[in-house]
């Protein structure tokens, strides 16, 4: 019970990985696309997303102490799993790595430097990879800790954009296929329920909890169409112009940026956020080496982990143009793969054991 | 203790902590302050004067002594473009340029010749011109009226942006930011609305053009003038170093202004300056001035209230109070107006001149589509009240508290806000710029219609020319 965590932590994991690559570059990178119709890509890629959290309690009620790997090894074999488990590395890592690339090109802005990436790097790195030595339960716990802090910057960068002129931007200017379109495109941001899949065993199941587990998924998902639409009613036409969507709600509020300095309030919510997603990341890359190299343990992953990382930084993503390009072309089948495919094949899981129980019980 | 060391040493975060710790410190300590090393720009201008660019910085420094003090400089450069302009400032400042603190970017009517979003998204793409900062036009150099804007900061406290910040709440009733701009200019009209301030010489005698830095002196040139302004720039190419004083800054009737003389003087091209406020209808004012350091004469910052209007981003027009007056009657955040008219000539008596205020205003609109055509109405009920009656009559002046309005009265000044609205969109026709939302509000009501009748008359410049407006004015003495 030492790495177990509660219904309510893992609640909290959820939202946080709800706000992963959608608060800052996202809005505008789908509105270049799909102008404000990119709300209804946004719904609509939420309700999918949220449709895998009853298959991964439904998961949990019936295979309530085993883990992943083990229920994966039972229906599609060990070379099925461990084949899950490396696309698992792959979207985790490319995961992880936009986020900090996205992270940061915002503070490179912010903090007025031009190179300061080996700065970034030293600050994130040594903190994921305690979190991953510690345990999931001190991770959860730290994330349980900060998380009033987190939502209050976040919803209070949501509230000041009152104080600007806003007004409601145009609807259905873009066509139904290009919405749809969308929703494959923008996969890869999404679906990231699969790091509850893969801690499903470390979570002390409550059935009273369920309600507080949907509150938790359903307040992230309010939280980010919110941003979205107060940063397209802000910003309308320009919205493609501004890269770092929940910073820029409180840049632009005052005019003439009387109080400008209260963007450290969107800094310090953007910089905590980033900082337990890279950590929940780096645990979920961790968690699929260790399953599919039992052999090694967790410090073997974490020094992979590292490695990867820098080396796909500087050799070959380097750029975060590349990066942000490659979240659009090729990483959606893996967002597609994992976010939606891989719930819907749970759900079948749980389906063949439940008839396997009637088979046994006849 | 050993064993606490030991025990230290187990949690490997705490090596990392003092390795980070070695690292780190000594480079942090050893490391200049940063604004050794950057530049703070708090005010950025681009001048273009046939193939080549001046870019402006006035930047900001800080200096630590016994008390603290601000200094501003205006600092520039040339070059073929706008990025090799800025790297040249850039040199003959000594420090990176940090534009994320620019309020203001000023650029001269000879870059809005052409697409200004051209030169403007190097700046906000690349060099992070944050979008808030105010645009603005000139009629003389952008230079010129960085310079000016630093004295009359020292004088009377009052920064550039201010200026146009009351003109953009009070006359544009638009925001006047660069954000502003890209809003109309990515609008389906491609209009937008730029706030205007002049430079004029108080004598006449000074010369406009780009400035000082066309005199190609040397690499840098040092000028120092009004109250604490200095004015580095560089050409690039040749050699040697200039310097030279500027004077003390006097104030006059209606004017602040700094230091006169002291720079050098610029071959110039024409210029428009201005007067003080209209006659007639609506009201205008002359703002602030302060001076700057260039220039045979003392240099004036005028504020007529004007903006410019912007089409594809390109300059298509100078718009007077008046015009703009009546662009925003469709605003429901712009009042305070004054409508001043005369009373027909009766017998011997002089006729009297009315001036109201719009103290409230309340705005029903409709669009539709008649016949197929669009048809924009809208009833304004304007609160209006009585601030002055100027004639021979002096008791009536203070006749300011309750007001009635004439039959006679109340039709000339139907006609008068009628007349201003009929140009006001008359040069917007001609301009083929809608910065009212007149688009907006059809694509907003009837989208399908719109989009058939703009396929009809072949893109949305050309809608403005077919809708039919029928404004109706409720006058209500308030």
């Amino acid at each position: 019970m030492k790495d177990h965590i509660s219904m309510r932590q893992a609640g909290i994991i959820a939202l946080l990985i709800i706000f992963s690559n959608k608060i800052l570059l996202l809005p505008a990178l789908m509105h270049e696309y799909i102008k404000a119709d990119a709300i209804f890509a946004i719904l609509m890629l939420f309700a999918i997303e949220f449709m895998a959290v009853p298959i991964f309690l439904k998961l949990k009620r019936t295979f309530p102490q085993e883990k992943l790997y083990d229920i994966l090894k039972r229906y599609i074999t060990v070379v099925g799993a461990k084949l899950l488990y490396a696309a698992s590395l792959v979207f985790m890592i490319f995961k992880a790595l936009l986020i900090f690339s996205v992270v940061y090109v915002y503070l490179k802005e912010q903090i007025y430097q031009n190179e300061f990436v080996w700065i970034a790097i030293i600050s994130f790195l040594p903190i994921m990879n305690h979190a991953v030595m510690s345990g999931l339960k001190p991770t959860a716990r730290t994330m349980e800790l900060f998380f009033n802090v987190l939502i209050a910057g976040f919803v209070f960068c949501l509230v000041i954009s009152f104080f600007t002129p806003i007004s409601t931007p145009y609807f259905f200017v873009s066509s139904a296929k290009d919405i749809f379109a969308s929703i494959y495109k923008y996969a890869f941001t999404f679906g990231d329920s699969l790091f509850l899949f893969l801690i499903i065993d470390r979570i002390d199941y409550k059935k009273s909890e369920e309600k507080k587990f949907y509150f938790y998924v359903a307040f992230g998902m309010f939280l980010v169409v919110a941003l979205f639409f107060l940063f397209y009613c802000k910003y309308q036409l320009t919205s493609f112009m501004h890269n770092n969507a929940l910073a820029d709600l409180l840049v632009f509020s005052v005019h003439f940026n009387a109080i400008g300095r209260l963007d450290i309030v969107a800094m310090l919510t953007i910089m905590l956020s980033t900082l337990f997603q890279m950590e929940i990341f780096c645990y979920g890359f961790c968690d699929s080496f260790v399953n599919i190299f039992p052999p090694l343990n967790k410090k073997y992953a974490v020094v992979l982990f590292d490695l990867v990382f820098l080396i796909l930084y500087y050799i070959f993503i380097g750029k975060y143009e590349i990066m942000v390009k490659s979240t659009v072309t090729w990483l959606p089948v893996l967002g597609v793969i994992m976010g939606y495919v891989f719930p819907i094949a749970c759900y079948v899981f749980t389906f063949l054991k439940r008839r396997q129980k009637n088979e046994k019980t006849d | 203790m050993k064993k606490q060391i030991k025990k230290l040493f187990q949690n490997p975060m705490i090596l990392v902590f003092i390795i980070i710790l070695i690292f780190f410190t000594p480079q942090s300590l050893y490391s200049p302050g940063q604004n050794r090393e950057v530049g703070v720009v708090v005010g950025i201008g681009i001048d273009r004067q046939a193939d080549e660019f001046e870019v402006s910085l006035l930047t900001f420094i800080p200096t630590a002594q016994q008390s603290y003090e601000q200094m501003n400089s205006v600092i520039s450069g040339k070059g073929e473009t706008v990025a090799k302009a800025l790297y040249n400032a850039q040199i003959a400042m000594g420090r990176k340029v940090g534009l994320s603190h620019a309020k203001t970017t000023v650029v001269n009517q000879e870059l809005l010749k052409e697409d200004v979003a051209e030169y403007i998204d190097y700046l906000s793409r690349v060099a992070s011109l944050s979008e808030n900062t105010v645009f603005i036009c000139t009629d003389t150099s952008a230079k010129e009226l960085l310079q000016a804007s630093i004295s009359l900061e020292s004088t009377v406290g009052m920064q550039l942006e201010q200026i146009i910040g009351y003109n953009a709440k009070n006359l544009y009733v638009t925001d006047t930011s660069l954000e502003a701009f890209y809003k109309g200019y990515y609008s389906n009209a491609k209009s937008s609305l730029i706030g205007f301030i002049s430079v004029e010489c108080e004598d006449g005698s000074c010369q406009e053009g780009t400035s000082s830095a066309s005199q190609n002196i040397g690499p840098t040139q040092i000028n120092t003038a009004g109250t604490g302004a200095n004015d580095v720039s560089s050409s690039g190419g040749s050699n040697g170093a200039s310097r030279s004083g500027g004077g003390e800054g006097t104030s006059t009737t209606n004017s602040v202004s700094g230091g006169s003389g002291g720079g050098d003087s610029s071959p110039g091209g024409g210029s428009e300056s201005s007067g003080g406020s209209s006659g007639g209808s609506g009201g205008s004012g002359s703002g602030g001035s302060g001076s700057g350091g260039s220039g045979g004469g003392e240099k004036k910052i005028l504020n007529e209230g004007k903006a410019v209007l912007l089409k594809n981003g390109k300059l298509m027009e100078t718009l007077s109070v008046d015009l703009l007056n009546g662009i925003n009657l469709l605003n429901i955040e712009s009042i305070n107006q004054i409508i001043t008219i005369e009373e027909d000539k009766k017998d011997d008596r002089t006729p009297l001149k009315y001036s109201y205020r719009i103290k409230n205003k309340r705005i029903s609109t409709v669009t539709k589509f008649e016949n197929g055509y669009p048809i924009y109405g809208a009833q304004l009920i304007l609160g209006l009240e009585l601030v002055e009656i100027d004639g021979n009559h002096e008791n009536l002046k203070v006749n300011t508290e309750f007001s009635d309005i004439k039959p006679e009265i109340r039709k000339k000044i139907d006609q008068n806000l009628k007349r201003q609205f009929t140009d006001a969109i008359e040069v917007l026709r001609k301009n083929r710029a809608d910065v009212i939302g007149i688009n907006e509000a059809f694509f907003k009501a009837h989208r399908k219609e719109y989009k058939h009748f703009l396929d009809e008359i072949g893109g949305a410049d050309k809608f403005l020319d077919y809708v039919n407006f029928k404004v109706n004015f409720v006058l209500e003495s308030d």
